[in-house]
């Protein structure tokens, strides 16, 4: 197996008293899209900041690409790409004078202009490449330092929000241009706070108050937030409290089963593939008639409020 | 790709960045070139370089008197800077006059001066002056010595023309006793005895009469000769003997028996003393024509320069003018360049990517160095073809100056930039070191009016060794002093050094 492209174990970043981050153990493989979710100030730009070497780590170890951010080689330096939060380029230089200045500081060669080109294209800003940036939008900024990120073609990509202040279908379009660089073999560590976002990631780091709380694929997140797979039962009659108590006793059904109304449940089962044909068939038995069954798979805003939920009470 | 071709690429970033950020503020170019020059061009029609006039006020106890009419007679020709306003009796109201500020200067002459003069002492007038300023409070000392210098020398002038006006009485005496000795003569020829005994007693009273008369204006000539500390003239020692020789001879006759049958060394003697009152008579002549103002000041200066230009005012400051700008504009772009990036996120990137310190310091200098230098070249011409300012040494003494000036300030700047944290904070850094310059480079203070652990400070500046070489090269022609320009890379050097190190700092892990 191939080494993780990222690793860290328990590393933690205090400012004076103040930890932003602790503990945290990750292992990224090369090639993925690691999605790192958790509301605003839980830490995800400090650790991006750590993994790139703009903070030291109080304690705990980390390696990026096989060397220690503090003492990245030039090489390999070459091979990150780094797109901050805050809008990082000049505001008194044009769209293309700022993507030659990044070009330039990553040794890129003078033969750049269709490379820029495409990027501009990509980022849907090549008719706007002669305005200067201080006019520009938040959300054009944004495509910018997206595009700027990409000039070297870097093997790793750490992105800082680079989804905020875009419209829904710019960010659709952003992310299935992640895939394509992840196709191409490459990895990216990205941050967001929108987090349908996580469905797009090969796995997901949950983040709050600077504790990972876990690291697992979307689907499995989901069955990690609500207790397995869910299934949504309705039928075209009421269901009895003896009906629900005796749904709640059936071997298959691994969790809770929630009134949604009348008529309709939410069953917490470990396979919903494999699970809906056996309530179907116990339903039959029962005589209930079932106007619709589906899995259901909750929108990720609740998978991470459950996520989160779940944390608290551990703790 | 090479590393080598990676790091011109790297270094290539910054120039790029500044040219277009630049480029885009054409009017803020084009400031920084007219702003200077049309400052000299107003300098150099404003500035006129004319002792201040002041007016002057006089205080004297009273103001009919003979004393007050000959000083008005005298003081409003006195010279163009004393502006008469007057005489006034009462002291008190020629002060309020001085404090609405309606005149500028009290000249207040004691009520007894004649006295104090007769009494052999020297009167003191008090000029009272409300002036703050501690350039123009030393100008009104500097007034009143040449103006009093001036009334003493009227006073000598006119006591020299009293010496002449004497001189001419005693060429009546001269001319009465040459008379005597030919009536002598004519005496001695008749053997006409009682006219010889008058004739004797004649030019006995004669004789001592032109030797006093000629005595006192020999006299006033051997003391100024003395004062000048001139040797005393073989003319003077020859009065002084022919009057010696007069007296014996007025002597000799007037002691000659007039009884006597003949008068042959009588009428030698005669003729030796008509002879000395002929060569006295012309001696006597010369003096008289010497014009009484060269005799009271015989010695007067007239500077003449021998630089091979003739330079105005505006000639004089345009070097530290040059020096002054080119210093600020480096020093105020390279503070404001680093501190912008910090507070931007720019650093961030930096941080992160490839580019080193030393890269991204070596890249920022090349960008400035040849923005400074485009400037500097166009600054130059408006001076220099524009004004007309000389440039009388070689234009590559005059680029190396001007390149380690460059190089020195961008350094102080960048400096200023990785040691402030916020915009205005780099301004106002750039500010206060202008103002030190200005106070401290001798570009418009003389360095010599500095005191010594001051002048620490005026060296410390690139302005001062940038005005002092630009001086020599611009308006003498001077090969530029190495010691000057080794000390002004020198500075460049260490603050080169400081900056890569602070750069360090600021682009290491936190």
């Amino acid at each position: 197996m191939d080494q993780p492209v990222i690793h860290t174990q328990k590393l933690t970043k205090q400012f004076g008293t103040e930890t932003a981050v602790e503990e945290i153990d990750l292992s990224i493989p090369k090639g993925s899209i690691f999605g790192f979710i958790g509301p605003s100030g839980c830490g995800k730009t400090t650790t991006v900041r750590l993994l790139t070497g703009l903070y030291l780590p109080t304690e705990g170890e980390v390696t990026v690409l096989g060397e220690k951010p503090s003492h990245f080689s030039r090489a390999t330096q070459r091979k990150i790409g780094y797109m901050p939060q805050l809008f990082f380029l000049y505001d008194d230089l044009s769209i293309w004078e700022n993507m030659n200045f990044v070009a330039s500081l990553y040794g890129v060669g003078f033969k750049r202009k269709k490379r820029l080109n495409e990027l501009l294209d990509f980022v849907e800003l090549r008719e706007h490449k002669r305005k200067v940036v201080r006019n520009l939008s938040g959300g054009m900024q944004r495509r910018l330092s997206l595009a700027a990120t990409l000039i070297h073609r870097p093997s790793l990509l750490f992105l800082d929000e680079p989804t905020a202040g875009i419209d829904p279908v710019l960010r659709r379009k952003f992310w299935d241009h992640f895939q394509d660089i992840r196709e191409e073999g490459q990895t990216l560590f990205i941050t967001t706070q929108y987090v349908g976002e996580a469905a797009y990631c090969d796995y997901v780091g949950v983040l709050a108050e600077g504790r990972l709380l876990m690291v697992d694929t979307p689907s499995k997140l989901r069955q990690r937030a609500f207790g397995g797979e869910l299934v949504k039962l309705r039928t075209t009659h009421w269901l009895s409290p003896n009906v629900v108590a005796e749904i709640k006793e059936l071997p298959f059904v691994t969790g809770d089963v929630t009134r949604l109304n009348s008529s309709t449940l939410q069953i917490v089962v470990d396979d919903a593939g494999k699970t809906m044909p056996l309530i179907m068939e116990w339903s039959k038995e029962k005589e209930l008639t079932i106007e619709s069954i589906e899995e259901e798979l909750p929108p990720f805003d609740d998978v991470f409020v459950e996520l989160v939920k779940n944390g608290a009470q551990h703790d | 790709m090479t590393e080598i071709l990676q790091f011109f690429i790297r270094l290539s970033a910054f120039l790029g960045r500044e040219i277009f950020a630049i480029l885009r503020q054409p009017m803020l170019v084009l400031t920084l070139v007219l702003g200077p020059f049309l400052i000299l061009l107003l300098f150099g029609i404003g500035f006129h370089n004319e002792a201040q006039p002041l007016r002057t006020l006089f205080v004297i106890n009273d103001k009919e008197s003979e004393f007050a009419q000959t000083l008005e007679e005298n003081v409003t020709s006195l010279g163009p800077q004393l502006i008469y306003m007057g005489i006034m009796e009462d002291k008190a109201a020629a002060v309020e006059k001085l404090l609405r500020r309606e005149v500028d200067v009290i000249a207040e002459v004691p009520a007894d001066a004649d006295q104090l003069i007769r009494n052999n002492q020297p009167v003191t007038i008090k000029l009272d002056h409300y002036e703050i300023d501690p350039i123009k409070k030393d100008y009104i000392g500097v007034f009143g010595r040449v103006y009093i210098n001036e009334i003493n020398r009227r006073v000598l002038l006119q006591a020299t023309e009293q010496g002449q006006q004497e001189s001419i009485t005693a060429h009546e005496s001269l001319v009465k006793t040459k008379e005597t000795l030919d009536a002598m003569h004519q005496a001695m020829e008749a053997k006409n005895e009682a006219s010889i005994q008058e004739q004797q007693d004649t030019l006995r009273n004669d004789s001592d009469s032109l030797i006093k008369t000629v005595g006192a204006t020999v006299g006033l000539i051997s003391g100024m000769n003395r004062a000048m500390g001139v040797e005393e003239s073989s003319d003077i020692k020859e009065i002084e003997e022919l009057l010696n020789s007069i007296d014996e001879e007025s002597q000799s006759l007037e002691n000659a028996d007039s009884n006597s049958e003949t008068f042959t060394e009588e009428e030698r003697q005669l003729e030796k003393m008509e002879e000395d009152l002929d060569r006295l008579e012309g001696m006597m002549a010369e003096f008289q024509d010497i014009d009484a103002d060269v005799l009271v000041r015989p010695f007067r200066s007239e500077p003449h320069s021998i630089a091979t230009a003739e330079l105005r005012p505006s000639d004089f400051f345009a070097p530290a003018v040059i020096a002054l700008l080119l210093q600020h504009l480096a020093v105020t772009f390279a503070a404001l360049s680093i501190v912008k990036e910090r507070r931007e996120g720019t650093m961030e990137l930096f941080r992160v990517s490839p580019i080193s310190a030393i890269e991204t310091l070596l890249s920022k200098y090349l960008s400035y160095m040849l923005f400074a230098g485009v400037l500097s070249i166009l600054l130059t011409g408006v001076v220099v073809f524009g004004l007309g300012v000389p440039m009388l040494g070689t234009w590559a003494n005059y680029a190396a100056t001007l390149a380690a000036l460059i190089f020195t300030a961008i350094g102080i700047g960048f400096v200023i930039s990785l040691t402030a944290t916020t915009d205005s904070q780099a301004v106002q850094y750039s500010m206060i070191l202008l103002l030190t310059s200005v106070f401290f480079s001798g570009a418009f203070i003389g360095l010599h009016l500095l005191g010594g652990p001051v002048k620490v400070v005026s060296w410390a500046l690139p302005a001062t060794y940038g005005i002092s070489l630009l001086q020599d090269i611009m308006l003498r022609g001077y090969l530029p002093n190495p010691l000057l320009l080794w000390e002004l890379t020198g500075i460049g050097v260490l603050f080169f050094f400081l900056a890569w190190y602070l750069l360090r700092r600021v682009m290491a892990k936190a």
